[in-house]
C-alpha cells in the first residue's frame, strides 16, 4: 500500500502543478477547456491525496513498523484511536493530513460555489492547487511519510503519551481544519484581485468559509486549552507558549475580518482592510505552521525535525511578496462605496474593535518574536513568558471586551442621543450595581473586578436585545416567549447567533478571572495523612492520602496515588492521579506476554485527578514517591471557574453553528441565484 | 531606589493587579488559602498544617514494588517549597529544563526533568540568608544570564519589546481618529451641501434609519 500512497503523492506532485497553471491560465484566457480542465485538476488532486492518506492509514492500521512514520508514532498495543490519531501526531503525516483537507475543501469549493462564481474558480483551484503542492512538494522531498526503514523492528516506539488523551485526538484535526480553510476565502480574495473582480461578489463566496474556518480555528483552540489542562499537569490552560500563540494569530485576524466584513457587506466600506485581513490570516496561519516545524523558538509543542521549517520559511516569504505586489497593483480597484458619518456609530466601534483584534494580534506576535530580534540586535538570548503577554494583553483584552459590549448596541451611521440612552442606560447601571456588589464582598485584583463589570455591561446588553426581540414578536404575533424567542434566533440567525457568540466571549474571559484566585499547594504525605486548602471561596477542603497502587494497564504501567476529599464535613470522593510508564514489546506479539521484559518507550508522563464543578475544579498531580514509599508528594491546585472556560467554548459553537445554519429553502434559492452582473454572456462567449 | 527595586515594585503592583501573591516576605510563614501552624509531626511542615489520625497513619509507609515506575524519586516538601515569598520569585524566574516554565511551574509540573532541584535549592538558600526578592532575583540572573528571566528586564532594548505594541496601538488609534474625524467632517459638509437629507424632519430621518437597519439586520 505504501508503495501507492508513494505514486499517489508524485502524481498528486504533477496533478497540482498542471491545476496552478492551467487555472491561472484559464482565469485569464476564460476558455472554457481550461476552466474545465482546472476543475478537474482539483478533483484528481484531492482523489489522488485521499488515496495517499488511505494507504498512509492501512500502514499505521496493519502496524507495518518497516514504514519509518508507522514506527515511530505506533506500537502494537497503542488503542485504536491514537493510532488513527497518530496520521496527523507526528511531522509527515500532519502533512499529509493538511494536504488532504486542503484538497478536500477546494473541491468541496469547486463544487458548491461553481455556478455562482463560476469567473473567480478558475482562480480560486489555482491558488488552492499551488498552496496544495507546497505541501505534497515538502513532503516528497523533505517529509516523506511513506518512507521505509532497512529493517523491520519488532514494535514500534509508541505515541508520546501526553498525545495519548481525547483531547489530542480531536484538537489537532480541529486546529488543522481552522488553519486549511482559511486558504478558501484566501482563495477567493486572490481570485477577485486577479481577475479585478471586487465586487460584493467574492465577500458572498467566502462568508461560510470564513465562519467555518473561524469555527474550526476557535474548537480547535478551545480542544487544546482543555488537552493542555488536563494533560500537562500544571493546573492552568494557556501559557502563551508560541504554537498556542501561533494558532490564537489568525484567529484574531478571522475575528477582525468577521466583524468589518459586516461593513462592507452594508456600506461599502473597507474594501482594502478586509482583503488585507484574510491575506494576513492566510499568512498568519503558514506561519503559525513555520514556527511549529522550525523550531526556531523554543515550545513544548513543537515537531523540529528536518529542514521542513526552511520550506516554510521559503513559501512563506514569497507568498507574501506575490501578495504584496498583488494587493498593492490593485488597492486603486478597492474604492470605498461611502464615508463614515458619525464618529459615534457602529461602523466606527467596529473599526476600534479592528484595531484592538489586530493590535493584540500585532503584539502577540512581538512577543513571540521578540526573543529572536532580542537576540539580533542585543547578542543576548532572552525569555518572554506570560508575565510579559499578561501585562500587553489582558488591558487590550478587556477594551476589546467594552466594544463587544457597544458593538451590537450602537445604531449603524450615527448614533443619537436617543438611541444612546435607550440602549446603554441598562447595561451601564447593571455593570455599576455588579462593580459595587463585588467590592462590598472584597474582590479587589483589579482585572478580574473589571472583567466582571464589563462582562455584566456585555450581558445585560445582549439580554435586552433578547428581551425587545421577544416581547416585539410576543405582541405582534401573539406568540408565547419561548416560541418568540426561538423564532428569533431562526429569523435572523447572522445577528442573534453573533450574539450567542459574544456571550461565549463573555463566559470565557469570566472563566479566565478564576485564574486570578487559584490555590496552589505542594505536600508530601503518607497513607492516612492530610493536608487542608480553603479555596477562594472560604470553603475548606481536606485531602486525605489514602495509598499508592501499581498496576498494568493495556500498553502501560501505571503507580496510582489516591486522596480523600472532603469539603468542610461532607465527603467530596476519591481523586486518583497516575504516573503511567509505556512500553514497547521486543516480541512481535499483541498482547506482549507477560514474561517478556518489556522495554520503556518514553519517560514517565503525569495525568492529574480532577474534580470538576460549576464552581471551581480541585485539581491534584502525583508528583512522585519518597524514598520508594507509599508516601506521595502531591500538588492541590484549587481554581474557581475553570468549568466556564469550557462551557464557553460549548456557547460559542452553539453560536456559530446558528450563524452558519443554512437559512430556509427561499432563503437558499436567493443565495443560490446568480449574481447579476455575473451571468451576463458577452457577445461571442462559448461559455 | 534603584532601577531593579523600580522594576521589582511594578511587577509587585501588576501581581497584586493579577490578584497573584505579593513579593514580600509574609508577615508569618503562611500560603494563601492553605491552614497553616506548627505541629509535631516527624516531617512536619513549618508552613503547612499535614495532620495525621493515629489510627490510620503508616509510621513506616509500605514500599513500592517498582518505585522507579513513579518517575523521579522525590523529597518530602519543605517549607521553602510552598513559601509564597520563595514560589513569587520562581514564578519570575526560568529552570533549565529545555521548557517555556517558570521555576515554579517546572518544579511543581515537570516531574522528568531535574535540573530545577539545585535551582529551587539555591533561590531557597538565598532566601533563608534573608536576602530580599529583588537581591535574589539580581543574583540568580547574574548567575544564569538574562534568558534565566521569565520576562525580559524593562530597559534598553527590552524597552521596546514593552512599549512598542502599545506606541503603536495608540499612534494608530489616534490617526484613525484623526482621519475618521476629517472625513466625517467632509462627509457632514457633503450631505449639508447636496440637500440629500436636508428635506427631512427628524422623526423622517429616523425613520428611514431605523428602516434601513431593520433591512439590513
Amino acid at each position: 500500500m505504501t508503495v501507492l500512497g508513494q505514486l499517489s503523492l508524485w502524481l498528486a506532485l504533477l496533478i497540482a502543478v498542471w491545476g496552478s497553471a492551467v487555472g491561472f491560465l484559464a482565469g485569464r484566457t476564460e476558455r472554457p477547456e481550461l476552466v474545465d480542465s482546472a476543475r478537474r485538476a482539483v478533483y484528481g488532486l484531492a482523489g489522488v491525496i485521499a488515496i495517499a492518506s488511505v494507504s498512509l492509514m492501512v500502514a499505521l492500521l496493519n502496524r507495518d513498523f518497516n514504514v519509518a512514520y508507522v514506527a515511530s508514532y505506533t506500537s502494537r498495543d497503542l488503542p485504536l484511536i491514537y493510532t488513527i490519531s497518530a496520521f496527523y501526531g507526528g511531522q509527515n503525516g500532519s502533512l499529509l493530513f493538511w494536504a488532504l483537507v486542503l484538497s478536500v475543501f477546494a473541491a468541496a469549493a469547486q463544487w458548491l460555489s461553481a455556478p455562482r462564481y463560476r469567473f473567480l474558480m478558475p482562480y480560486v483551484g489555482a491558488v488552492t492547487c499551488a498552496v496544495t503542492l507546497f505541501f505534497v512538494i515538502a513532503m516528497v522531498f523533505a517529509g516523506n511519510p511513506f518512507e521505509r526503514l532497512p529493517f523491520t523492528p519488532a514494535d514500534g516506539r509508541g505515541l508520546n503519551p501526553q498525545l495519548q488523551n481525547p483531547g489530542m485526538a480531536s484538537h489537532p484535526p480541529f486546529l488543522y481544519l481552522g488553519y486549511i480553510s482559511i486558504t478558501i476565502p484566501f482563495a477567493f480574495a486572490v481570485a477577485a484581485l486577479l481577475s479585478k473582480r471586487l465586487d460584493a461578489g467574492w465577500i458572498h463566496a467566502i462568508r461560510r468559509w470564513t465562519l467555518l474556518s473561524w469555527g474550526f480555528l476557535s474548537v480547535g483552540i478551545t480542544l487544546g486549552m482543555w488537552w493542555a489542562y488536563v494533560e500537562l499537569g500544571w493546573g492552568g490552560y494557556w501559557a502563551w507558549d508560541p504554537v498556542e500563540n501561533a494558532s490564537f494569530l489568525p484567529w484574531l485576524t478571522m475575528t477582525a475580518f468577521l466583524h468589518s466584513v459586516m461593513i462592507q457587506e452594508k456600506r461599502g466600506m473597507l474594501k482594502k482592510w478586509n482583503v488585507i485581513l484574510i491575506v494576513l490570516s492566510f499568512l498568519l496561519s503558514i506561519f503559525g505552521t513555520f514556527i511549529t516545524r522550525s523550531g526556531i523558538i523554543a515550545s513544548v509543542h513543537s515537531f523540529t525535525e528536518g529542514p521542513l521549517g526552511f520550506f516554510f520559511l521559503v513559501f512563506l516569504v514569497l507568498s507574501a511578496g506575490l501578495l504584496f505586489w498583488l494587493l498593492w497593483t490593485r488597492l486603486p480597484l478597492l474604492e470605498t462605496e461611502a464615508h463614515l458619518e458619525s464618529m459615534v456609530s457602529r461602523e466606527a466601534s467596529f473599526l476600534f474593535n479592528n484595531l484592538l483584534l489586530v493590535g493584540i494580534a500585532f503584539s502577540v506576535l512581538w512577543g513571540t518574536m521578540f526573543p529572536i530580534l532580542s537576540e539580533l540586535v542585543q547578542g543576548t538570548q532572552i525569555t518572554v513568558g506570560p508575565p510579559f503577554f499578561n501585562r500587553v494583553n489582558i488591558p487590550l483584552g478587556l477594551a476589546l471586551l467594552v466594544f463587544t459590549g457597544i458593538g451590537p448596541l450602537i445604531a449603524w451611521r450615527k448614533a443619537s442621543t436617543r438611541n444612546l440612552q435607550r440602549h446603554f442606560t441598562v447595561p451601564i447601571v447593571s455593570a455599576g450595581i455588579v462593580g459595587i456588589l463585588l467590592t462590598a464582598i472584597g474582590m479587589r485584583q483589579f482585572y478580574p473586578l473589571m472583567t466582571w463589570v464589563i462582562a455584566t455591561f456585555v450581558l445585560a446588553g445582549i439580554v435586552q436585545e433578547f428581551g425587545r426581540g421577544i416581547g416585539a414578536r410576543h405582541r405582534l404575533h401573539d406568540e408565547a416567549y419561548l416560541q418568540a424567542f426561538v423564532r428569533l434566533i431562526g429569523r435572523n440567525r447572522r445577528r442573534y447567533g453573533g450574539y450567542i457568540v459574544h456571550v461565549a466571549i463573555v463566559v470565557y474571559f469570566l472563566g479566565f478571572t478564576g485564574m486570578a484566585f487559584q490555590q496552589q499547594i505542594e505536600a508530601s504525605l503518607r497513607p492516612g495523612e492530610s493536608v487542608q486548602v480553603t479555596s477562594a471561596y472560604g470553603r475548606e477542603y481536606t485531602f486525605t492520602h489514602v495509598g499508592v497502587s501499581q498496576y498494568n494497564a493495556l500498553n502501560r504501567e501505571v503507580t496510582a496515588a489516591s486522596v480523600e476529599v472532603f469539603e468542610g464535613d461532607k465527603r467530596l470522593g476519591v481523586i486518583r492521579s497516575e504516573k503511567r510508564q509505556h512500553f514497547t514489546c521486543p516480541v512481535p506479539v499483541s498482547p506482549c506476554p507477560g514474561d517478556v521484559p518489556k522495554e520503556r518507550s518514553f519517560e514517565p508522563s503525569t495525568e492529574a485527578g480532577i474534580r470538576s464543578d460549576l464552581r471551581q475544579d480541585i485539581y491534584v498531580v502525583f508528583a512522585g514517591v519518597v524514598d520508594g514509599t507509599e508516601e506521595a508528594v502531591y500538588r492541590f491546585t484549587i481554581t474557581p471557574l475553570v468549568a466556564w472556560v469550557w462551557i464557553g467554548g460549548v456557547i460559542l459553537v452553539i453560536g456559530g453553528l446558528t450563524v452558519m445554519w443554512p437559512g430556509a429553502v427561499h432563503a437558499r434559492r436567493m443565495t443560490n441565484r446568480p449574481i447579476p452582473g455575473y451571468n451576463v454572456k458577452l457577445v461571442g462567449e462559448k461559455v | 531606589m534603584t532601577r531593579d527595586t523600580i522594576q521589582l515594585s511594578r511587577r509587585v503592583l501588576i501581581a497584586n493587579a493579577l490578584g497573584l501573591v505579593a513579593v514580600g516576605r509574609p508577615a508569618a510563614a503562611s500560603t494563601r488559602g492553605v491552614k497553616v501552624g506548627r505541629h509535631d509531626h516527624a516531617h512536619a511542615l513549618e508552613g503547612l498544617q499535614v495532620q495525621s489520625s493515629p489510627d490510620q497513619s503508616d509510621s513506616s509507609p509500605a514500599k513500592l514494588s517498582k518505585p522507579w515506575l513513579a518517575g523521579q524519586p522525590r523529597e518530602r516538601i519543605r517549607d521553602a517549597d510552598n513559601d509564597p515569598f520563595i514560589i513569587e520569585i520562581e514564578r519570575q524566574v526560568k529552570c533549565n529544563c529545555g521548557c517555556a516554565h517558570s521555576l515554579y511551574a517546572c518544579r511543581t509540573t515537570d516531574f522528568v526533568c531535574g535540573f530545577w532541584q539545585p535551582l529551587h535549592a539555591e533561590v531557597a538558600e538565598m532566601a533563608n540568608q534573608g536576602m530580599t526578592a529583588e537581591e535574589i532575583i539580581d543574583a540568580y540572573v547574574a548567575k544564569h544570564g538574562t534568558q534565566f528571566l521569565m520576562a525580559p528586564p524593562p530597559h534598553g532594548f527590552n524597552l521596546a519589546g514593552y512599549l512598542v505594541p502599545s506606541i503603536l496601538i495608540s499612534l494608530v488609534g489616534a490617526t484613525l481618529v484623526f482621519v475618521l474625524r476629517r472625513r466625517v467632517n467632509m462627509t457632514s459638509a457633503v450631505s449639508t451641501g447636496s440637500g440629500s437629507s436636508a428635506g427631512l424632519s427628524d422623526s423622517e430621518h429616523a425613520r428611514i434609519v431605523a428602516e434601513l437597519e431593520k433591512l439590513g439586520s
